[in-house]
Order: structure tokens, then C-alpha cells, then sequence
């Protein structure tokens, strides 16, 4: 490692942060641009700044598991077009092959070299999900998928810009292959404003502070990270430490698959091992090495380096092995459509678990130790015909709850702790693009982790059609059956993932009468319970979807919690007042805890465990 | 004294060997080398019974370690009921 002298340590901070500040403005661009609520609204999307190797300098503050990739991104491109003449002034390439660095070919990236007297310094990036990338699924995954070619477009760099010039061949080429190619066509112009913002702002602060500070700034930003991490690695106990996390169902079965992870902390680097987990499935839960590299980083950014820039300086202090045709990293055919919320998430679940014993090990940093946070995506895919006459497909993207911490609560709608400007989509925006009409928003009760500290709540929400007989919904997510979200040191995993269709329900007659349900039990009918995946399943007009996230996992046994602090969540209607007296032996009378009937309650529940 | 997690540490005072020890009671769960839970009471339960917000399943169960002195719930781990832990997998080794 290099100290980085070549500049003053004013000059460094101003750069510094105008090199943030580059980051902020093209995430700003992107969203102006974009028409797509994925971007606008959920904030799924980042953008960087590397330099001319690949290494990553800078992350914009959104997803940071979309970002994790772009090195792998850039290091593919300068395989495929060599660092010489192939790459000019003014080109942006566009690239979505998992097995050229992307995480899933839904998530479309632009790059862009930055050339400063005629000389490749740097690149800058964009990756956003997309509405639909083609494939035999509107939306593109489906659970019935058996190979990456039945799941969109699958695109290795090519040139969307050269030297300055729109490719309009490209352009067309990718639009004749989509659904909602008018949105799609849409958010990849937002990539080029989003680069074209990125190339001139950079090239503008190399013109200002010249090329040897501007990069020797890029490069010590990546030192300083690499320094502080592997200072902070010194100061964590040298350990082994084992995790499992799972994802049920591979789309075509209801098999449940292990992620296995041995980690080692030793001196001033950490490793991760990923051998044992299970061989690649037939179906689209598995990710290439991009999700790996990604997932990985995806828990030791937010737990380890929550105070330390993330970039590619802390990237090298970890080593990530996984066996070749694993479901970590897959072989082609493979598919890997939802990659970025089976396989990567489940890496990044057993990640979080290990780095969080760690933490939980050691006597400095302990407090950073928690519950695995909404290890379970389960956003629907609303699809068929629109209000407006299209064909269309609308992923709504919830939340679930927060892991709790060694000192708080999880937060309770927290999305993924990856996303460090975490949002999800307003109802009155998802009812806008979607033939739906939500019937509630809400924490679901008891769904997070119980512990001494409560994991965050989940949200449960429900629809029916609306402006539209032909509508459909289909869903692939994890933690049916199994915890998606563990908890630590004695506290409860998350409750579940939990999707349902009520059909020949009495909605039409309740909300004739002027009333809105309040949760899916004031609505009669008959209850099918969808499994992990579903493929489109229709709705008739009589129909409810109902839908749960996974929420955070617990911290600590529940009978350690302050009886105060479980009477005010049964008042929020967060913790229903059986698990308050079951699981967490709090005995209320009259709006109040009992305290002495609590202590009596609590002790025998410790009998009932060591069987006295 | 050396930390392992919210409620174990290690200790020497009873063998002169690195032992597992409860913080909240003392009690000596067993040596370090052995894993930091193989001297835990454990019980199996079916997830549904512990609270409806885990749905009904027969392929999954949560396995509950507790301190054998002062009943403290250590680990809360789900289970597959057709593949078991790998058994040279370790929770963590200091
Ligand atoms: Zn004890």
C-alpha cells in the first residue's frame, strides 16, 4: 500500500469531495431522465467513478449491491477491447451479461471512459434495473426458466456511443428486443446523460487541478479506505466463523438450498469461502461471480466500513472463493434472472451472519454486531393490460424490516441496508403504472425477529385489479418455509415471506358499504397460498393479492427485552399481545405491564426450557 | 476475560483450559474446542407453533439452544429437516 503524498491535505479533501459530488450529480441526472419508478421512486441504481484499471474510487450513495459489480464491469470491457486504440474519446459502452460482470441482465449498465489529453484516466458508470430486458416472461425472470437464454437480451459491452456519435443501430436493436421499449429506450438515454454529466464534470476537475493530483486523490481515496479497513480488521479477533443461509424453491420445485460459508478473519485480511454450498440449480435463483463479489461486499460495507468510504481499497483486503458450477458461481446455461434477490442475497445473508458473529466476538466493536436485515425480497409483478390499453409488467418493490442491533431495534420498513438512500415506491405512483388498487399499506404484525432488541417490522399490503380484466401476478422471492432473515444471539429469525390470493371475496360488497379493509382477515373468501415462486396467476375481479416481506431478524433472547418497550409495540400493533405474553413472557393487564405477574411469567418459560 | 457473543465468554478459573462460560449465571458450558454450544440444552420446535408470522411447513424447524444454568436462549437456528448442518462447519473459533 501507498501513502499518498502528491497532494496537500486540503487540496485532497477538496477533490475528494468533489469527487462525491460528481457522483451526486449523475445520480441526479439519472433520475431527471428516467421515466422508470424502479429508478425514480426505489432508488435501485448507482453510479461510480474508477479509474483507468477498473479500480472503483468512488460510489454513489444508492445501492450499493448494483455497484459492487463495476469493476468486474470495466475489467471485462478492457479484455474484450483491449486497453489501446479500441477504446476512444467519447465511446459508452452497454453491457448486461452476468458473465461479463453484470449481477442479472435486467440490470443494464452504461460505462464510459474518460479521456483527458487523448489518454484513457478514468470511467464512469450507471447501473439501473430494468422494467424488461425481452425474454419468455414479461417483467424477463421467470420461474420457468431452465436456461440464461430464456431470460432476456444478454449483452456483452458494446459501443452505444462512439467517439461522441449516439448509435442508433444499437439502440434499435436492444428497443426491437424489449417490452415497454418506450420506457426501457427511455431509461438508457438517462444513462448517457447520466455519463455524459460524469465525463464532463471529471474532465473539468482534471482541467482545474491537473491529471497527477486529480488521480493521485482518486488513488489515495481507494488507499485510505484499504488503510483504515485493514486497521480495523487488526482490531477484530482472529476467528473461523460458519454460516448457512437458504433459498427455497428453484422455480420448479420447492427444494430448499444451502449457501454454506466458512470466513476468516486473520491478521489484516478477511476471507470468504463459500465451498459446501450447494451445485447450481435448474432454475433462475443462481448468480455468476458478479452476484459473489457483490454479495460479499454487500455486508462488509454497511457492518465493517460503516464509517469508511467504499470503494475498491477495502475490496482488496477480501478474498472470496466459491467452487465453479456452485449456486454462488454458476456455469452457463445457468439461469440467473432474479440473481439479485436469490443467489447474491443469500451470499450476502450468510455474510452478514458471519461478519456479524465477528463483530458480536469482539470487545471493541460489538455494538455493530445484529440480525441478518430483510434477507428476503418478495416484490409481485403486476402484469397484463394496463389501464391505459398497454401490455406492461410493474415490479413493486416493498420493504421488509431492519435486523435489530446489539443496542436498538431494527428499523421497522427499512429495505436493504445496502442502499444507503433506501425508498420504495409511493402507492398513489405504483396505482399510476399498475392496473391495481391497494386496499392497505402496513407493518405486519409480529413480523420482526423477537428478541432483547425486536428486528424491524416487514410491510403486508393488498390489492385488487382495477381499470383492467386482464391482469396477472406473478412472484419469485425467498423465505417461505424458511427464515430468510436469521437472528443473532438467541433472537428470532424474521417471520416468513407470505403471498396469497383470496378469491370469490366479498371486497366489491365492503368497499360498496364506504369501508377499507384494514388487514387481509377482514376480507372473506377462499385462501390460496402462493409458494416461494409463482408464475402469472390472474386476477379475477373478485380476487385479493395479499403480500408480506421478510422482516429483520431479532438480537438477543426476548425475555431480556424491557417490558416497556413490548407493551408500546403491542400499542403500535407491531407485536400482537399473544407473542408478547408467548414469546416474550409479558403479562399486560388493563394497558399496562404486570410486572410481577411478567417475572413470574418469565420464569416459567426458563423452567419449560431446561424441561424443570 | 475474552467476549464470544451477547451472553458467552471465555474463561480459564475452572480447568486452567479456555472454557465456555455463561455471563449472566457463570456457568461452565464446556470447552471452547469442543464449539461454543455443545454444552447448550437444545430443543427442536415446528416454527408455526412458536408464532403464526412463520407459515405452516413440514420442511424446516427451529432448533433452540439455552444455557443449561440460567436458561438464557443462546441461538435460535432454523433447520432442514433433509440436510442437517455440515457437521465440520464451526459457529466460530477463536
Ligand atoms: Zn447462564
Amino acid at each position: 500500500m501507498r501513502e499518498n503524498k502528491a497532494t496537500d491535505p486540503f487540496t485532497y479533501e477538496i477533490v475528494s469531495h468533489k469527487l462525491w459530488q460528481i457522483t451526486e450529480e449523475m445520480a441526479l441526472a439519472m433520475k431527471n431522465v428516467s421515466g422508470s419508478p424502479i429508478v425514480t421512486e426505489a432508488n435501485d441504481f448507482n453510479v461510480a467513478i474508477s479509474l483507468s484499471d477498473g479500480q472503483l474510487s468512488t460510489m454513489g450513495a444508492h445501492n450499493a449491491l448494483v455497484a459492487g459489480v463495476i469493476p468486474l464491469l470495466i475489467r471485462n470491457i478492457l479484455e474484450d477491447y483491449g486497453s489501446g486504440d479500441e477504446i476512444c474519446k467519447g465511446d459508452m459502452f452497454v453491457i448486461n451479461d452476468p458473465h461479463k460482470g453484470a449481477l442479472h441482465q435486467l440490470d443494464l449498465a452504461v460505462v464510459a471512459p474518460v479521456h483527458y489529453q487523448n489518454e484513457l484516466v478514468a470511467w464512469t458508470s450507471v447501473i439501473a434495473h430494468e422494467v424488461d430486458i425481452g425474454g419468455m416472461q414479461h417483467g424477463s425472470p421467470s420461474p420457468k426458466a431452465t436456461e440464461i437464454f430464456q431470460e432476456g437480451l444478454r449483452i456483452p459491452a458494446l459501443k452505444l456511443v462512439e467517439k461522441g456519435k449516439f448509435q442508433w443501430d444499437i439502440f434499435r436493436m436492444i428497443l426491437s428486443n424489449v417490452r415497454q421499449a418506450g420506457l426501457v429506450g427511455l431509461d438508457i438515454k438517462a444513462r448517457v446523460a447520466t455519463n455524459s454529466v460524469g465525463q464532463a464534470r471529471l474532465y473539468d476537475l482534471l482541467s482545474r487541478f491537473g491529471r497527477k493530483v486529480t488521480l493521485s486523490v482518486m488513488q489515495g481515496v481507494i488507499d485510505r479506505s484499504e488503510k483504515k479497513f485493514r486497521e480495523r480488521l487488526l482490531e477484530l479477533p482472529e476467528s473461523h466463523v460458519g454460516a448457512i443461509d437458504y433459498i427455497d424453491h428453484d422455480g420448479h420445485t420447492n427444494k430448499i438450498y444451502k449457501i454454506v460459508l466458512k470466513m476468516t478473519k486473520e491478521s489484516d485480511s478477511l476471507s470468504f469461502d463459500y465451498s459446501g454450498t450447494d451445485d447450481q440449480a435448474p432454475g433462475h435463483i443462481n448468480c455468476t461471480i458478479s452476484g459473489l463479489i457483490t454479495g460479499v461486499m454487500g455486508a462488509v460495507f454497511p457492518y465493517i466500513c460503516y464509517d469508511i468510504p467504499w470503494n475498491q481499497g477495502v475490496m482488496k483486503a477480501i478474498s472470496i472463493h466459491a467452487p465453479e458450477g456452485s449456486l454462488v458461481n454458476c456455469k452457463p446455461p445457468a439461469p440467473t434472472g432474479w440473481a439479485s434477490i436469490a443467489g447474491m442475497f443469500a451470499v450476502r445473508n450468510a455474510a452478514i451472519q458471519a461478519v456479524c458473529k465477528l463483530l458480536g466476538s469482539s470487545r471493541e466493536h460489538w455494538r455493530q454486531a445484529g440480525g441478518v436485515w430483510e434477507g428476503g425480497k418478495a416484490a409481485p409483478v403486476i402484469m397484463g393490460i394496463n389501464q391505459y390499453g398497454e401490455r406492461s409488467a410493474y415490479l413493486y418493490q416493498s420493504s421488509g424490516g431492519a435486523g435489530a442491533m446489539a443496542y436498538k431495534d431494527g428499523y421497522d420498513c427499512s429495505f436493504s441496508i445496502s442502499s444507503t438512500k433506501p425508498s420504495i415506491p409511493n402507492i398513489e405512483t405504483a396505482e399510476t403504472f399498475a392496473p391495481a388498487l391497494f386496499l392497505f399499506n402496513r407493518f405486519r404484525k409480529d413480523s420482526g425477529g423477537s428478541g432483547k432488541y425486536r428486528g424491524g417490522a416487514a410491510l403486508e399490503f393488498a390489492f385488487v385489479r382495477y381499470g383492467s380484466t386482464d391482469v396477472s401476478v406473478g412472484g419469485s422471492g425467498h423465505g417461505a418455509v424458511i427464515p430468510a432473515s436469521q437472528g443473532i444471539f438467541g433472537g428470532y429469525p424474521g417471520g416468513f415471506i407470505l403471498r396469497s390470493i383470496k378469491r370469490q371475496t366479498n371486497i366489491d360488497a365492503i368497499l360498496v358499504a364506504g369501508k377499507i379493509p384494514q388487514s387481509i382477515e377482514e376480507i372473506d373468501g377462499n385462501v390460496e397460498v402462493l409458494s416461494a415462486k409463482f408464475p402469472p396467476t390472474s386476477l379475477d375481479s373478485d380476487a385479493v393479492f395479499y403480500n408480506s416481506y421478510s422482516g429483520g431478524g431479532g438480537y438477543g433472547d426476548p425475555l431480556d427485552r424491557d417490558p416497556q418497550s413490548v407493551l408500546q409495540d403491542v400499542i403500535n400493533d407491531i407485536v400482537s399481545p399473544e407473542a408478547a405474553r408467548s414469546i416474550y413472557g409479558v403479562v399486560l393487564r388493563r394497558g399496562s405491564v404486570d410486572l410481577s405477574g411478567t417475572e413470574t411469567l418469565r420464569k416459567t418459560i426458563r423452567n419449560d426450557r431446561l424441561g424443570v | 476475560m475474552n467476549r464470544i457473543s451477547e451472553y458467552l465468554e471465555i474463561t480459564d478459573r475452572k480447568t486452567g483450559k479456555r472454557d465456555v462460560c455463561c455471563s449472566k449465571c457463570g456457568y461452565i458450558l464446556g470447552p471452547l474446542s469442543k464449539g461454543i454450544y455443545s454444552g447448550a440444552v437444545t430443543r427442536n420446535m415446528i416454527p408455526n407453533e412458536i408464532s403464526p408470522v412463520y407459515t405452516k411447513t413440514d420442511q424446516t424447524l427451529f432448533r433452540l439452544y439455552y444455557c443449561p444454568g440460567c436458561a438464557t436462549q443462546l441461538k435460535v437456528e432454523p433447520i432442514v429437516k433433509e440436510a442437517p448442518r455440515p457437521p465440520q462447519l464451526p459457529e466460530i473459533e477463536l
